[in-house]
């Protein structure tokens, strides 16, 4: 079985269901039964979604696994970069451009490897500083 | 001609190239928002001046899209999402200044066949691209999503899902023709839909964010790119010719015809470039080919959008969009007596546009060695401002943090899928066209009376649906690989 496949499989057959359970509540206010409605062109995408998510399914659970699924131990690292970017667009929302970016770049570029000091200091001042001003002066769009 | 080339309108021409670099570098920045931006400067300047300056804007982002497009894998603009696909591959391997110098000729070579068409045939072009109604559009939209296919790379299957889940995307907002809202589940933000600017950054960007942070003991991102034989650029040049040709006919042509975009044109470059090469399995993995058709291609679309703009006073595009409320600003009104009763300034835009090419070309060129070295930027450097470009980029686009929040969604989800080995492009491509294509085929439904007829009474939406459908079936006549097989396989 490979298991990629098949959860890709489930993945499309899942939101297809769900897809088509939505089309069914669309309303069609106006519409008469032989007009085309907001719901026809939805209802043309997800025939040919479902039938090839289901033939993904199938094929997934009727051929052999490879040796490269499973992954590796890199799941914490990449969670890493993912919350970090997750974070960073919380906190841009919540105290503004500038000092979101520059607590992010000290994260992340110390992550990634960096540990001087002065290092750290001017790849997270200097490129938020750069973008905040072209985007300010030249192309007049105050960031948050 | 000499006032053309007088010092005001070099300077503006000058001016226009550089900001035109600086917006299509910059993801988020589209070279129809960095037009509007430029546009009230321009209402003191002379209207040759105007164009010089926005024709240098137009050529320059065009080509500039393509720099991050190799360099950082994210398309500085739409029409440079084709390029990435070797160009990026190039840079991985230490070949990004190469790669940056290919595009740069096929961008001018591209110009060159835009402006040639413009100049000589645009009367002709516009009358043909004039007969392009819903049934005509829908084909030839068609006819570019069944391309994903042949994008697909390895798993026909994969990439028509995702092609299919890209549409699915596409129908989240009001309904294009009345303006119901669909699975917007009542949030007021998703009744404009999910726009493909988020979702293409956090879909080409954010992968290499995450595979970044797992590939250990490398320093860059890139391979140090190795220095460029100074006369290397002739053999690439004859390498690559004939694709830049065909970028250049495909792109004017698909330039001249409203309402179809340089994202189209660039893809079917590459497509057609790809079927008809003989080393048609080298592409995608870096090769030059691969970067000068669909930057040929781009380059030609301006050109192409033009011709209808100029002619019969039509924008095809939102670009275009824009240079015509430049001329209506400056007292001039672009439609079929255009040519009888302004041929000084019909000329005078030939010229500015040969300008405006020539100086993307000298000044890109004298930059490229220098736009090589991000290839040496510590990888501690490049991969956070990619993030901040990338969430920016999204913010400023519409100035809401749902767009942030979109294009984080999708840069996870596209690094599943391409762990999964499902293509990206064919759902950035279908985000991009389903609204256009959904409306085009109602549209011809409803022009039919509910029937089908529109499409068979129109020879140009035939020949676009046999060729799609060809498209779709070719598989089955390459060789031993049978269509069954292709599709299965992995």
């Amino acid at each position: 079985m490979k298991k990629v496949d098949v959860a890709a499989g489930v993945f499309t057959l899942s939101l297809s269901g769900f897809y088509y359970f939505k089309i069914t509540k669309l309303e069609r206010r106006g519409f008469t039964s032989g007009e085309l409605g907001p719901e026809v062109f939805p209802t043309l995408i997800i025939v040919p979604f479902a039938v090839l998510g289901g033939l993904l399914f199938v094929r997934g659970l009727i051929r052999r696994s490879e040796t490269k699924e499973g992954g590796g131990g890199y799941w914490g690292q990449m969670a890493i970069s993912m919350l970090s970017c997750i974070g960073y667009v919380v906190l841009l929302s919540q105290v503004g451009f500038l000092l979101a970016t520059v607590l992010f770049l000290v994260l992340f570029v110390w992550l990634y490897g960096a540990r001087k000091i002065w290092v750290i200091a001017a790849a997270s001042i200097i490129p938020t500083a750069v973008i905040y001003l072209v985007f300010w002066r030249v192309f007049h769009i105050l960031l948050p | 001609m000499p006032e053309v080339f007088g010092f005001q309108n070099l300077l503006a021409s000058f001016a226009g190239v550089v900001f035109g670099l600086i917006v299509g570098v910059l993801p988020g920045l589209t070279v129809s928002l960095g037009m509007i931006i430029l546009l009230p400067l321009t209402f003191n300047m002379s209207t040759e001046a105007t164009m010089g300056m926005l024709l240098g804007l137009y050529q320059a982002g065009m080509t500039g899209g393509s720099i991050s497009a190799i360099f950082l894998n994210i398309p500085g603009t739409p029409a440079a999402a084709a390029t990435l696909i070797d160009g990026h591959p190039m840079a991985m391997k230490g070949e990004g200044e190469r790669a940056v110098k290919t595009a740069i000729i096929s961008s001018f070579c591209g110009g060159l066949i835009g402006l040639f068409f413009l100049v000589l045939i645009s009367p002709l072009l516009a009358q043909v691209a004039l007969q392009f109604g819903a049934p005509e559009q829908f084909s030839i939209i068609l006819l570019g999503l069944a391309l994903i296919s042949g994008l697909a790379g390895k798993s026909m299957l994969k990439g028509i899902l995702a092609g299919l889940f890209g549409l699915i995307i596409g129908t989240i907002g009001m309904d294009p023709l009345v303006g119901t809202p669909r699975f917007t589940f009542h949030f007021v933000t998703l009744k404009s839909g999910i726009h493909w600017l988020p979702v293409m950054l956090g879909a080409f960007a954010i992968p290499v964010i995450i595979e970044g942070s797992i590939t250990t003991g490398v320093r860059t991102l890139l391979t140090k790119s190795i220095a460029y034989p100074p006369f290397m650029w002739i053999s690439d040049f004859k390498r690559c010719l004939k694709n830049i040709i065909i970028g250049g006919v495909i792109g004017t042509w698909i330039g001249a015809i409203p309402g179809a975009n340089a994202p189209v044109a660039t893809f079917l470059t590459y497509d057609f470039c790809q079927r008809r090469a003989k080393n048609r399995k080298e592409y995608g993995t870096g090769i030059p080919e691969g970067v000068a058709g669909p930057e040929a291609s781009n380059n030609a679309v301006a050109g192409g959008a033009m011709i209808p703009l100029l002619t019969l006073g039509i924008p095809g595009d939102t670009v275009t969009a824009v240079l015509l409320g430049a001329f209506v600003i400056h007292g001039l009104s672009p439609g079929p007596m255009f040519f009888q009763q302004h041929p000084q300034m019909v000329y005078s835009i030939f010229w500015l546009f040969l300008l405006a090419i020539l100086m993307t070309f000298i000044i890109v060129t004298l930059s490229s060695r220098w736009l090589a070295r991000i290839c040496e930027t510590e990888k501690y450097l490049i991969l956070p401002i990619i993030v901040v470009l990338c969430v920016v980029g999204s913010y400023v686009y519409r100035n809401n943090f749902f767009d942030v929040a979109v294009m984080l969604f999708f840069g996870i989800f596209a690094f599943f899928m391409k762990k999964a080995d499902f293509p990206i492009v064919p759902m950035i491509l279908a985000i991009i066209l389903g609204t256009e294509l959904e409306k085009n085929v109602r549209l011809s439904i409803i022009l039919g009376g509910g029937t089908l007829n529109e499409f068979f009474s129109s020879p140009i939406a035939l020949s676009f649906l046999f060729f799609a459908l060809l498209i779709f079936i070719s598989p089955f006549f390459r060789g031993h690989t049978g269509w069954w097989k292709r599709l299965m396989s992995k």
